[in-house]
C-alpha cells in the first residue's frame, strides 16, 4: 500500500460521516434528479419514463423567457449588494471606524438579518412592507414625503426581493472583507498616505488590490448561492405578482410541489445543477485546491 | 529642512508613550531615535510621518507648525521594516507610486523612476514584483520609493532590522553614504545602539518616552548622562560595581568589598563632591581597563573565561564571589581560566553615577 492510500485510510473515520452526509443529502439528490427528469412523476409518484420530453417541454414553456430574465436580475442586483454594499460595510467599519468596538457594534447590527429564522425575516419584511396605511414602509412615505400608501410588492416585487436578499447576504461579505482589510500589515496604509494617498486613494490602491482574491471568491460563492437560493422570494413574493418575480429555482419548486409535476421540476432544476457544476469547476481552476485552504494570501516580506 | 519638535506628547488610554519630548533637528542632520522597543521611538516617528496625533506640543518644519497637516501634505519620505512593498506592483510601479498621486505626467514619472532606480541599482529588477527579489533589493527599492519624489525629511523605521547581519553592515554605509548625498534631513528609528553609532550626526537616547539625552555619538559613548545611557550604548557594554565614596584627609577612596580605588585630586574634582559614606555606581568601560600583575590601586580578580575575538580578547574576570567584569585585551594575551590577575582602572574614563537618582556625577556635561 503506497503513501498517499494509507494517509487516505488513517483519515476515512474522520471524514466519513461528512462524507456519508454529502452523499445522502447532495450526490444522491442530484442522481434521483437527474433520473427523475425523464419521467412524467406526477401526484401519483410513478417512475414513468418519457426520454427527453421535459426538456422540449422547458424550451417550449412560455413563462421560461421571464423566468430567466428574472434570475438574471436577481441574481446580477442582489449580487451587486452583496459584494459591493458589503465591501462598502466592511471599509467603514475596519477602516474609517479606528475604534474596533464601535466597528464591531455596526457589525454586529448588520448580522441580526442573519441570525434571524428566515420565516421571521420574512415575515418582518412583510410587515414593513404591509400595503395598507398602518404599513411602516407606507406610514414612513406619508410622514416624510406625503406619498399616498401603495402595494408596494405588488408594484416593486424584483426591487423587494433583492433588498430583501441584499440585506442578509452584505454582512457575510461584510465580514469576510473586514477581517481581510484587518490581515493587511498597517505599514501599507502608513506608507501609502505618507506617499500622498487619500482615504480614496488608499480603498484603490491598497484595499481592493489587496482583497482581489476575497472579492472574486465571494462574487462566485454568492453567484452560486443565489441562483439555487428561493426561500426569501418564496416567503415574501411566492414568485408573483403574475410571475414577475419568479426566479429559476422557484419555477422548479413551484412545478414540482404546487402542480406536481416531479419531473418537469426536476428537469428545470437540472439545469441549474449543470450551472453549479461549472461554476465549481471555474472556482477550482482560478483558486485551486491549494489555494483555498491557505487563505493567507498576502506576502508580508 | 529644520525640524524642531516642542514639548510633545502622546497618550494611548493612560500609557504615556511619548513625554514631554523636545528635539532641534538642524537641516540636513542625520539623527537617530534609539531606544529599546516600547521607549516611544516610532511613535515619536509615526507623529512626525503624521500618521498619529500629538496630545500635547508641536511639530515645526521650517517655520511652519505642521500639528495640522494630514501626512500626504507633509513632503516626507518613509521606509519601514518591512519594507511595505506592494505586492502586485511591479518594482516600477512600486517606486511610481508617489508620483503617480501627484497626477505627474507619464513621461517625467518613467524617466525620474528609471533615474533613481540606476542610482539605487535596481534598474534591472523594473519589471519584477517584490516576492521576486532579495531582501537587500527590495530594501533598496522601498528607499527608492521614499527619495523619488525629493522629500524634504526622511524617516526610517528600523530599515535594517530583516537584513542578514553581513548586508546590514554594507547598507549602514550604503544609507549613510545617500543621506550625505543628498543632504535630506533624516530621523532613523533604530534599537541597535552600534547603528546609531555608525551611521548617525546625533542620537536621542530614549526610554519609557522620556528623551534621556540628545548629543553627537561621541559625547554620548564617552560622558554618558545617566546610568541608563551608559548601559544602553557600547558593544560590549560598560562594567558597573557599586562603591561606597570615601573621603578622608583631603583623599577620595572608592571602597567595594573586595578592593578600594584611590583617586588622584584631578580625576575627582571632576565630579560632584558627596558624603563620606555615599553609594555609588561606578562604571568603566571594557577597553579603559589593564590587565596587570602590580598590585596597588587595582582590582584582584580572577579568569573566568576568555572569548578571543579575533582582533582581540575579552577576559572575564571574576571579583569577589559573583561579580564578572569583561575586559578587552590584547590578541596575544595570555591568560588562562582560573588565573590570579589584578585590574587596573584608568582613572580619566571612569564613570560615577548617584545610586539613587542614577544620575552621572560629572560636573560641566
Amino acid at each position: 500500500m503506497n503513501n498517499s492510500k494509507k494517509s487516505f485510510f488513517v483519515a476515512l473515520p474522520f471524514i466519513a460521516p461528512f462524507l456519508l452526509l454529502i452523499l445522502f443529502f447532495y450526490f444522491v439528490p442530484v442522481v434521483l434528479t437527474f433520473i427523475m427528469s425523464f419521467t412524467d412523476m406526477d401526484f401519483s409518484l410513478r417512475w414513468n419514463f418519457v426520454g427527453i420530453d421535459n426538456y422540449v417541454k422547458l424550451f417550449r414553456d412560455q413563462n421560461i423567457g421571464i423566468v430567466f430574465m428574472n434570475t438574471i436580475k436577481y441574481v446580477f442586483f442582489t449580487l451587486i449588494i452583496n459584494v459591493g454594499f458589503g465591501f462598502l460595510l466592511a471599509v467603514i467599519t475596519t477602516y474609517f471606524i479606528k475604534n474596533e468596538n464601535k466597528g464591531l457594534l455596526f457589525k454586529t447590527i448588520w448580522m441580526f438579518p442573519r441570525m434571524t429564522p428566515a420565516v421571521i425575516y420574512a415575515l418582518l419584511w412583510l410587515w414593513f412592507l404591509d400595503p395598507t396605511e398602518s404599513g411602516m414602509l407606507n406610514m414612513l412615505s406619508n410622514k416624510l414625503f406625503n406619498l399616498p400608501s401603495q402595494n408596494w410588492i405588488l408594484n416593486h416585487p424584483m426591487t423587494v426581493i433583492v433588498i430583501a436578499n441584499g440585506m442578509i447576504g452584505a454582512s457575510l461579505g461584510m465580514v469576510v472583507f473586514s477581517s481581510a482589510i484587518k490581515s493587511i500589515p498597517k505599514t501599507y496604509f502608513q506608507v501609502a498616505s505618507v506617499d500622498g494617498a487619500s482615504d480614496w486613494g488608499i480603498i484603490r490602491y491598497v484595499i481592493i488590490p489587496f482583497l482581489k482574491w476575497p472579492l472574486m471568491f465571494m462574487t462566485i460563492w454568492q453567484t452560486l448561492s443565489l441562483i439555487t437560493s428561493y426561500e426569501y422570494i418564496l416567503l415574501i413574493t411566492d414568485g408573483g405578482p403574475l410571475n414577475r418575480s419568479e426566479v429559476w429555482s422557484l419555477y422548479s419548486y413551484h412545478k414540482a410541489f404546487k402542480n406536481y409535476e416531479f419531473g418537469y421540476g426536476a428537469a428545470i432544476s437540472m439545469v441549474l445543477v449543470i450551472i453549479a457544476v461549472i461554476i465549481a469547476i471555474i472556482m477550482l481552476k482560478l483558486f485551486g485546491y491549494d489555494a483555498m485552504m491557505n487563505k493567507n494570501k498576502i506576502k508580508k516580506e | 529642512m529644520e525640524v524642531r519638535i516642542k514639548n510633545l506628547t502622546k497618550r494611548f488610554r493612560n500609557f504615556v508613550a511619548v513625554n514631554n519630548l523636545n528635539l532641534s533637528i538642524k537641516d540636513g542632520e542625520f539623527v537617530a531615535l534609539l531606544g529599546p522597543s516600547g521607549c516611544g521611538k516610532t511613535t515619536t516617528l509615526l507623529m512626525l510621518a503624521g500618521i498619529y496625533k500629538p496630545d500635547e506640543g508641536e511639530i515645526i518644519f521650517g517655520d511652519q507648525v505642521v500639528n495640522d497637516i494630514p501626512s500626504k501634505d507633509r513632503n516626507i519620505g518613509i521606509c519601514f521594516q518591512n519594507y511595505a512593498l506592494y505586492p502586485y506592483m511591479t518594482i516600477a510601479q512600486n517606486i511610481a507610486f508617489p508620483l503617480k498621486l501627484r497626477k505627474i505626467d507619464k513621461k517625467i514619472i518613467d524617466n525620474k523612476v528609471k533615474e533613481i532606480a540606476s542610482s539605487f541599482h535596481v534598474d534591472s529588477l523594473l519589471s519584477r514584483f517584490p516576492n521576486q527579489i532579495s531582501g537587500g533589493q527590495q530594501q533598496r527599492v522601498a528607499l527608492a520609493r521614499a527619495l523619488v519624489k525629493e522629500p524634504k525629511i526622511l524617516l526610517l523605521d528600523e530599515p535594517l532590522s530583516n537584513l542578514d547581519s553581513r548586508l546590514r553592515i554594507s547598507m549602514r554605509a550604503e544609507i549613510k553614504k545617500i543621506q550625505k548625498d543628498l543632504g535630506i534631513t533624516t530621523v532613523f528609528v533604530t534599537h541597535d545602539q552600534t547603528e546609531a553609532l555608525s551611521m548617525c550626526d546625533k542620537i536621542a537616547v530614549m526610554n519609557k518616552g522620556v528623551l534621556q539625552d540628545f548629543g553627537t555619538p561621541e559625547e554620548l559613548y564617552n560622558m554618558p548622562k545617566n546610568l541608563f545611557i551608559a548601559k544602553f550604548i557600547g558593544n560590549p557594554p560598560m562594567n558597573f560595581m557599586d562603591v561606597v565614596y570615601i573621603r578622608e584627609n583631603g583623599k577620595v577612596i572608592l571602597k567595594e568589598e573586595t578592593f578600594q580605588i584611590q583617586l588622584p585630586e584631578e580625576i575627582y574634582k571632576k565630579f560632584e563632591e558627596k558624603q563620606n559614606g555615599k553609594e555609588l555606581i561606578l562604571g568603566i568601560r571594557p577597553e579603559n581597563m589593564k590587565l596587570t600583575s602590580q598590585e596597588e590601586n587595582t582590582i584582584k580578580g580572577e579568569i573566568y573565561v576568555v572569548e578571543p575575538l579575533g582582533r582581540d580578547k575579552l577576559v572575564n574576570v571574576k571579583i569577589g564571589n559573583d561579580k564578572i567584569i569583561k575586559i578587552i585585551a590584547s590578541q596575544d594575551y595570555k591568560g588562562n581560566m582560573g588565573d590570579k590577575v589584578f585590574i587596573e582602572l584608568d582613572l580619566d574614563n571612569i564613570h560615577l553615577f548617584d545610586k539613587e537618582n542614577e544620575k552621572s556625577l560629572r560636573i560641566n556635561i
